[in-house]
């Protein structure tokens, strides 16, 4: 090898090593202020959710007041529902059957977009990458793509108004690359103060389903350990469900890397339980019993991730 | 040979297999365990195509299915049905002094305190097994399988609510054991 061609060779390398070094900062600097903006702006829009092949558009809305959020979708196709986010809790009103679910301990924080809490953290398990500009709802946009280090979670894409900082698109790719999901703007207004819903108003005369009413328990309560995590992917949560039936107790952990999160439940065996692999739409989950119990852990991660955490699964 | 047996496996799917043809035929899948697994992907098929809810299955299980199906011509249309079921004059006379052959037996078997096994209750109760396990087993775990998805899922995945698929029987079209 050449002395020139050794000297040229390291001058590639050091622009690649600068270049990538710049890179990343930026597209994270991006992500904070999309936390920043979707938390404390007022915005309204009209949203399309693509998911398992089924289009849903729905009428969007973000109000503040008072230091508070709500998030607010309105249906504009049957089943025709609500669905506020307010205070750690989503409730979907179901306008025909009168019915409202409320989570009191939803996974997500944003119909949008979830992001992790501490964005610094991202690094050991994604890459961010910079992508040409584009433009959505006539808005010139940046585009950052999340991707992931190993196959244990899925790709994402986010389109940023340059302006607003929201997130005007997002895609979520399965290893193939086919897109698994798809939420985007088909129009938006930034700045126009929106009506606060008060939701106790909707609870009168209609039958409510509580989920997650229970207080959270201490993650070491738990009567069984998760010996495989991929990187990156913490404990959020764990709680009960159907106390009232000790038979029919469900416990419930809850696991995220802040993009992608896992769910473990763990009831008694039921007698059509069937072990090993089910797909749901674009949500994967792997059952096996052990003992008298059947462990179910599930979520919109690779076969590979939720097969892996089920088959680390002791019982203490 | 296999012409012949997609024959009467479409036969009996139909009901249209006499008793000596009947006691032939559960004797034969007894012994050949492909043949059992044949006759009930045929079971399944039917009952789907019977049944209103859709299964959207995953990719790579439909392809295994289809090309299962490929491999297997199938004649749903029996041929020489017509003639089957036109009993000619000795055939009904012969079935009439066998059904009261049968009866008489019961009568004398009733007084004599003998318990007798009825050789044709016999086929008929292995045949009504063979014919009803799999639905017995459908109706039974469904509703709870799609009922514990059903709540798995919600709990997990509360953007399900964007979908519109969180209110009455979600997940049972969208539930399917396969591969990735």
């Amino acid at each position: 090898m050449s002395m020139l061609y050794r000297v040229f060779l390291f001058f590639c390398l050091s622009i690649t090593t600068v270049t990538a070094e710049e890179v990343e900062p930026k597209a994270l600097q991006w992500l904070q202020s999309v936390s920043q903006a979707m938390k404390s702006l007022d915005y309204k829009g009209t949203v399309a959710f693509f998911k398992n092949g089924r289009l849903d558009t729905m009428k969007y809305f973000h109000a503040i007041e008072a230091g508070k959020q709500q998030e607010r979708l309105l249906s504009l196709n049957s089943p025709m529902r609500e669905v506020i986010r307010e205070a750690g809790t989503v409730r979907c009103v179901f306008k025909k059957s009168k019915e409202i679910v409320v989570n009191h301990r939803p996974v997500s924080d944003s119909f949008l977009i979830d992001l992790p809490d501490d964005l610094s953290g991202l690094g050991a398990a994604y890459q961010l990458q910079i992508r040409d500009e584009e433009s959505v709802v006539m808005l010139p946009v940046y585009v950052v793509s999340i991707v992931p280090k190993d196959q244990y979670r899925y790709e994402r894409k986010i389109w940023i108004d340059k302006e607003s900082f929201l997130p005007l698109k997002t895609e979520v790719y399965d290893l193939s690359g086919a897109t698994v999901e798809q939420v985007v703007f088909t129009d938006i207004k930034v700045g126009e103060k929106s009506v606060f819903i008060d939701v106790a108003e909707d609870e009168k005369d209609a039958k409510v389903k509580h989920l997650h009413k229970n207080e959270l328990l201490a993650i070491d309560q738990a009567s069984f350990l998760v010996q495989n995590l991929p990187q990156n992917f913490q404990q959020v949560f764990f709680t009960r469900m159907n106390t009232d039936d000790a038979e029919q107790s469900v416990e419930h952990l809850l696991l995220s890397d802040g993009f992608s999160s896992v769910s473990v439940y763990k009831e008694t065996k039921a007698k059509d339980a069937q072990e090993g692999l089910q797909t749901l739409g674009s949500v994967k989950s792997f059952t096996q019993i052990i003992d008298n119990h059947q462990i179910t852990v599930l979520g919109e991660v690779p076969v590979k991730t939720v097969k892996f955490i089920a088959q680390g699964i002791k019982l203490k | 040979m296999n012409k012949e047996i997609n024959q009467k496996i479409s036969q009996f799917l139909d009901d249209e297999l006499d008793h000596a043809e009947l006691d032939n035929f559960l004797h034969n899948i007894k012994k050949q365990p492909d043949l059992k697994s044949k006759i009930n992907r045929y079971q399944a098929v039917t009952q789907v195509l019977k049944m209103d809810q859709a299964v959207l299955a995953d990719g790579g299980f439909l392809e295994g299915i289809n090309q299962q199906l490929k491999d297997e011509p199938h004649y749903f249309l029996p041929q020489q049905r017509a003639e089957k079921r036109t009993p000619k004059f000795w055939q009904k006379t012969s079935l009439a002094i066998a059904a009261s052959a049968t009866f008489v037996a019961i009568i004398l078997a009733q007084q004599s305190g003998v318990q007798s096994i009825d050789p044709v209750q016999q086929i008929a109760e292995v045949h009504k097994q063979v014919v009803e396990r799999p639905v017995q087993v459908a109706k039974a775990s469904e509703p709870t399988q799609h009922e514990r998805l059903k709540a798995y899922l919600q709990a997990h995945n509360d953007d399900l609510y964007t979908h519109g698929s969180s209110n009455i029987h979600p997940f049972a079209r969208v539930a399917s054991y396969g591969r990735d």
